[in-house]
């Protein structure tokens, strides 16, 4: 964690901020196009303190939540079933791999039709941006399974279910984690754009409320919220999870 | 059956792998707790029952490796070139301590080798196949006193018997 504070990193930011403040300070665009820093910190605070940024904030993971569950466990069985049957790998994988092409944004206007201006459409929109990163990773990790732990499992009695949970997917899991940190990304994207065209709460749905606020203050504070809880979920929970699988299948 | 790399779990326990076979049977936590524990005693890997593999050495690794296999309580116990990617001191020693397991558990082991001298040491019947089709050319019985090591000059006659079988074979296969 240490790493992540060192004396040019900090450096670096204070001196974003510092020239942020002068240019806002010497005045070529109004407050209202160029907000300062302080303006920023003093929007958000207000947000803080009347709770609707943590309101937002709230939502926004709320969905994020569920709709990457949905996306891990969908994405693992559909992996699974691609890596272990042929049939399946060459008709489902192939829509698949058409499907991840598309950004999770495009399925918004899918998703309205399907769902209305409800949760369940942006979770879709969350899940749906996010299964195939899963699904092509898990596929990746059982087709590359060391067949030694397949063929030593089967001695020991190993079949079927008790195959894909006691050997399968442990032993797909250090690509898996690539997986669901791919599938974070997307779902994270995926959950503001669609909060932004639903504008229905959380962190999307603030962003575009300062857009027709005129509130520049309040947008520039919402991306910047945005950009940290996405660094800190990336830093602490993936990466975390990631050196510790990765040195206990000594990987590293 | 043991493996040339061993194919140990890394994300297991050292006992829970001993123990995965008979957890695949259904056997109960305290009955698999009490079987692998006889098991790693016997292999000197009680210290290291919590370990994960990553934290062993490969001659460990490969003690674990045949724990598993012991546990399953096999007719036979198939060894397929166990010892090929140990370290010439550690295969010693494993050669030693296989002789020990084999007299305290009574198992038939089959076991591959490229190594005539592993072969020497180990086997009480030692079969040599042909180059292809491989079938048994020749078999010897090996009925040296036990404890034996690589280093036995009474084992020489014998591994000379086995490589001049042997020789022939190996030669076709360059050819």
């Amino acid at each position: 964690m240490a790493k992540n504070f060192t004396p040019h990193r900090i450096a670096f930011y204070i001196g974003i901020v510092v020239v942020w403040q002068i240019i806002a300070m010497i005045g070529i665009w109004p407050d209202n196009i160029f907000p300062s820093p302080y303006e920023v910190v003093e929007d958000l605070f207000y947000g803080g303190a009347d709770g609707s940024l943590f309101y937002g904030i709230a939502t926004s993971m709320w969905r994020l939540s569920i709709g990457l569950a949905i996306a891990i466990a969908g994405g693992i069985v559909l992996g699974i079933f691609m890596a272990r049957v042929e049939v399946i790998n060459q008709t489902v994988g192939s829509l698949v791999l058409g499907l991840q092409s598309i950004p999770s944004i495009a399925w918004v206007p899918l998703a309205i039709l399907w769902f209305g201006l409800t949760d369940g459409g942006i979770i879709f929109v969350t899940a749906i941006g996010a299964i195939f990163a899963v699904t092509i990773n898990t596929y990746t990790g059982v087709k590359n399974i060391d067949p030694h732990f397949i063929e030593a499992a089967r001695n020991m009695g190993a079949k079927g279910t008790q195959l894909i949970t006691a050997v399968l997917i442990p032993a797909a899991f250090p690509y898996m984690i690539s997986g669901f940190k791919q599938g974070w990304a997307f779902a994270w994207r995926g959950v503001i754009g669609a909060e932004i065209l639903f504008s229905f709460l959380g962190l999307g749905f603030l962003l575009n409320a300062g857009r027709s606020l005129n509130d520049v203050s309040q947008v520039i504070g919402i991306m910047v919220v945005i950009m940290l809880i996405g660094l800190i979920i990336d830093g602490v929970v993936f990466k975390r999870l990631e050196t510790k699988v990765m040195s206990r299948w000594g990987l590293r | 059956m043991v493996f040339q790399e061993g194919a140990l779990f890394p994300w297991l326990k050292v006992q829970d792998n001993v123990e995965f076979g008979l957890k695949m049977a259904g056997i109960s936590k305290e009955e698999r707790a009490k079987i692998s524990h006889r098991y790693l005693d016997m292999m000197q890997l009680t210290k290291f029952a919590d370990s994960f593999t990553y934290q062993l050495s490969t001659g460990m690794k490969q003690r674990v490796a045949i724990a598993r296999a012991l546990v399953m309580d096999p007719d036979v116990l198939l060894m397929d070139e166990p010892f090929a990617a140990l370290d010439p001191q550690t295969r010693d020693l494993l050669l030693v301590e296989m002789q020990l397991i084999w007299e305290k558990t009574k198992k038939t082991i089959l076991f591959v080798t490229h190594n005539v001298a592993e072969a020497a040491v180990l086997g009480t019947k030692v079969a040599v196949f042909s180059n292809r089709p491989s079938i048994i050319k020749k078999e010897f019985t090996n009925d040296f006193p036990r404890p034996r090591t690589a280093e036995d000059d009474s084992l020489k006659k014998f591994q000379q018997d086995v490589l001049l079988e042997l020789r022939p074979e190996v030669k076709k296969n360059l050819e």
